[in-house]
């Protein structure tokens, strides 16, 4: 369909599979006033249309941060991406005014498109987020909120801000005018994961991207999550979380800090059973990028015993399994396990696992260590 | 602004009335509708007199019995919680019942969580929890499709080697896309030294030859896509080149993305791979060129691939997303059953490397005019103005 203004052609960056937008408004309303001057109108050209939807520069101004449903559409990435910054008019912005960042980080699911039809469709894209990244400044940068979900969920004051083409589905067209839906203080609840909703709070199809701001102890609105679902009286939001802080501190080339985790209570394997040795790994802001392990372990026959290190979330990774080498005790230094653990959120209870599966001996743990390499 | 939620209190309510009855359903336990298993009681153990037997034996026999007695008070919960879901539409519930149950089970011993879990799992009950299956950050699940989903995820957790055992036997039997991606991934944990890689590989492709999960496409096939990018490249690119070509011959949106992405991150780790590549009739124009968007001519040997790579360039729609997107700034990050994400690349860096290509494109020529001089062009003018722009000139 057609914006009737300028006779471009637009689809709705929505969640909902692309909801036919109303040509025509029913309803005027006054102009309303601009409600942050860090958030923008975003455009992105996909198999060759144009999208709409909202985002903020936000912790860096080299940063904007929105969401990013059909920006790999099919397979094919988007290209022709613009920002343009605190534009409040009726009529879509030049697009030679625009600025295009970089790039952009995408974090999504490979089963995120499935999700775009049926009773799930609300939920589409709820692990959907975005960073873009560029070299100029995209403007003054809001501060944003370490864990947005536990700022969401609080009862302090809220907003969210962004370019719905269509007002709280009522039929009244947004233009491109910024919209608010003014602040609130009622807290969203948890769905699952980084994804939360809120309920009797709306603000339109085409405002997908559209910040969340909660404001801090002192007044200060910070950025706790981007809209990125939405349907009558109902927000769908992905809030910040430790991937969303490490996605853009890397992004800022932040460098990890590495951290040595222990746990020298020597003891004595059982036969047959196994020995759990736990290490409590803490301090981090943002998800695991290097693990490696040390381990000492005093046998007559190292083929005897198996060892497996558990994460806090549950994930498992062989470190030995019961062999023909009979040589004796174990001693690993260094050992790089980041491919199975980049990613993950590293504070929490490690678990290694030992167990003299042989039998007959007598094997001690002598002690461990994970050296971990995080934001 | 309206209010805050009206349904709270009446939740609140709910779940205490729901617990209540799960608690009566508890004591009564044992004259349901013959989906729970016989009881088993300490008092049925067989303990030998202890005259009969070493102390030490008579002990591991008690502690059989305990691990046997808390075994059966889960596996009736378990079963309990496969009626709840079977009656429940609500997935918030479902997923509050799952999180509760998945948190008791971390202060559970290991041994009795297992011996319930095979049990479950062996007497072929199941319930669905209106749920979709949703990775977590290290290939782990946050969301299960159905309570038999939820045990094969927690099981290798507490049990590896039964976790594995009985996934090999939901592969055999391959009942369920879902079970059976989760089935894969404890096979991938299972591999110490890249042993079960070919295995991954059969399983694999024995998954996408069931027609009618590809029609279906539930999330955990979709999912189970990542393991490609897990497999040595050649074997990976091929195994999610027949997966896009599978996607765009059935129209196949969701099929066709998911294997996309799998390329990509494969094509970003090695765009080495891209001098001898021959996809063929595989892809669509405009998904070659995506692809293509990562290859590196400031590394020798892929220079001459893209220079003639965009010589030969005849579709307009392949040379128009081409021109735009190389080269390729952007990254794909998220939650993966399988392989783990590259880091981000900073914007340093990413200034750095546009740098490097800018040189090395910097002397090529091709005829003026041409379709391909075009299309240079507006690459270097693009990179050029970039990199003057975070010079801040």
């Amino acid at each position: 369909m057609f914006d009737r203004f300028q006779g471009r052609s637009a689809r709705w960056l929505v969640a909902l599979a692309l909801l036919p937008a109303l040509a025509t408004a029913r309803v005027y309303y006054s102009k309303p006033q601009l409600a942050n001057v860090s958030t923008g109108l975003f455009e992105s050209k996909v198999n060759g249309y144009w999208y709409r939807g909202s985002g903020v520069v936000a912790r860096d101004s080299r940063l904007i941060f929105s969401c990013a449903h059909v920006f790999f559409d099919s397979g094919v990435w988007a290209t022709d991406y613009l920002f343009h910054r605190q534009w409040h008019a009726q009529a879509y912005p030049v697009r030679s005014k625009g600025v295009t960042p970089r790039g952009f980080h995408y974090f999504t699911s490979y089963s995120d498109a499935a999700a775009t039809v049926g009773d799930e469709s609300n939920r589409a894209f709820a692990s959907d987020f975005t960073v873009f990244y560029g070299n100029p400044s995209f403007g003054p940068a809001m501060p944003v909120w370490p864990d947005g979900g536990l700022a969401v969920r609080s009862q302090r004051s809220k907003q969210i801000v962004g370019y719905p083409s269509d007002i709280d589905f009522t039929g009244a067209a947004g233009f491109c005018f910024q919209h608010s839906t003014g602040a609130f203080n009622y807290g969203a609840y948890r769905i699952l994961g980084a994804y939360h909703e809120f309920d009797d709070v709306s603000t339109g199809p085409g405002n997908s991207g559209g910040p969340v701001f909660v404001r801090d102890d002192r007044g200060e609105e910070k950025l706790a999550g981007v809209l990125v679902s939405g349907w009558n009286r109902l927000a769908g939001v992905r809030t910040l979380d430790l991937a969303s802080h490490t996605i853009s501190g890397y992004a800022l080339g932040l460098q990890d800090k590495t951290r040595s985790f222990a746990n020298t209570n020597r003891s004595l394997l059982s036969d047959g059973s196994y020995v759990s040795k736990a290490v409590t790994v803490s301090g981090f802001e943002g998800t695991l990028s290097s693990l490696r392990l040390n381990l000492s372990a005093t046998t007559a026959n190292r083929g005897a015993l198996d060892v497996y290190l558990r994460s806090p979330s549950g994930k498992i990774r062989w470190i030995m399994k019961r062999s023909a080498d009979s040589r004796d005790n174990v001693t690993i230094r260094g050992m790089d396990l980041s491919g199975s653990f980049s990613g993950t959120n590293p504070n929490g209870v490690w678990r290694l696992f030992l167990r003299d599966a042989a039998g007959g001996g007598r094997c001690y743990f002598d002690n461990c260590a994970l050296v971990v390499s995080a934001l | 602004m309206t209010g805050p939620r009206k349904t709270t209190s009446l939740r609140l309510l709910g779940a205490l009335v729901a617990a209540a009855a799960l608690g009566v359903l508890w004591l009564l336990s044992g004259h349901g509708e013959g989906q729970r298993p016989p009881e088993e009681s300490p008092g049925n153990a067989t303990i030998a007199a202890p005259e009969d037997h070493s102390a030490s034996e008579a002990a591991e026999k008690r502690g059989e019995s305990m691990i046997g007695g808390r075994s059966s008070h889960l596996l009736g919960r378990l079963h309990d919680v496969a009626a709840s879901l079977a009656s429940n539409d609500n997935p918030d519930r479902s997923l509050g019942m799952l999180s509760e149950l998945r948190a008791d089970i971390e202060s559970m011993d290991p041994e009795s969580v297992s011996l319930a879990f095979r049990r479950f799992l062996e007497s072929g009950v199941d319930a669905p929890t209106c749920l979709r299956l949703a990775a977590g950050t290290d290939g782990t699940l946050d969301a299960w499709p159905t309570l038999r989903v939820f045990i094969l995820d927690r099981l290798p957790s507490v049990d590896p080697e039964a976790g594995l055992e009985l996934s090999l036997r939901v592969m055999e039997v391959m009942t369920s896309p879902d079970e059976y991606a989760i089935a894969l991934r404890n096979l991938a944990w299972s591999d110490l030294d890249g042993d079960l890689r070919g295995e991954l590989i059969q399983r694999l492709d024995r998954m996408f030859s069931r027609a009618d999960w590809v029609a279906q496409s539930s999330p955990g096939l979709l999912e189970a896509i990542d393991a490609a990018v897990l497999l040595p490249e050649d074997e990976g690119v091929g195994v999610a080149l027949r997966i896009t070509a599978l996607g765009n011959s059935t129209v196949n949106q969701p099929l066709t993305r998911a294997a996309m992405m799998a390329l990509d991150r494969i094509v970003e780790r090695n765009p080495a791979l891209l001098v001898d590549w021959e996809p063929g009739e595989c892809l669509q124009p405009e998904q070659r060129a995506s692809l293509m968007s990562r290859i590196d001519p400031s590394e020798a040997e892929q220079l001459p691939v893209f220079s003639d790579y965009l010589a030969g360039l005849a579709n307009e729609r392949e040379l128009a997303v081409f021109s735009r997107l190389f080269p390729n700034g952007n990254q794909l990050q998220g939650n993966r059953l399988f392989s783990a994400s590259l880091p981000t690349v900073s914007i340093e860096r990413r200034r750095e490397k546009d740098v490097r290509i800018l040189d090395a494109i910097r002397d090529l020529e091709f005829s003026a005019g041409s379709p391909a001089a075009v299309a240079l062009q507006q690459i270097r003018e693009r990179l050029e103005a970039g990199i003057k722009t975070s010079n801040g000139e």
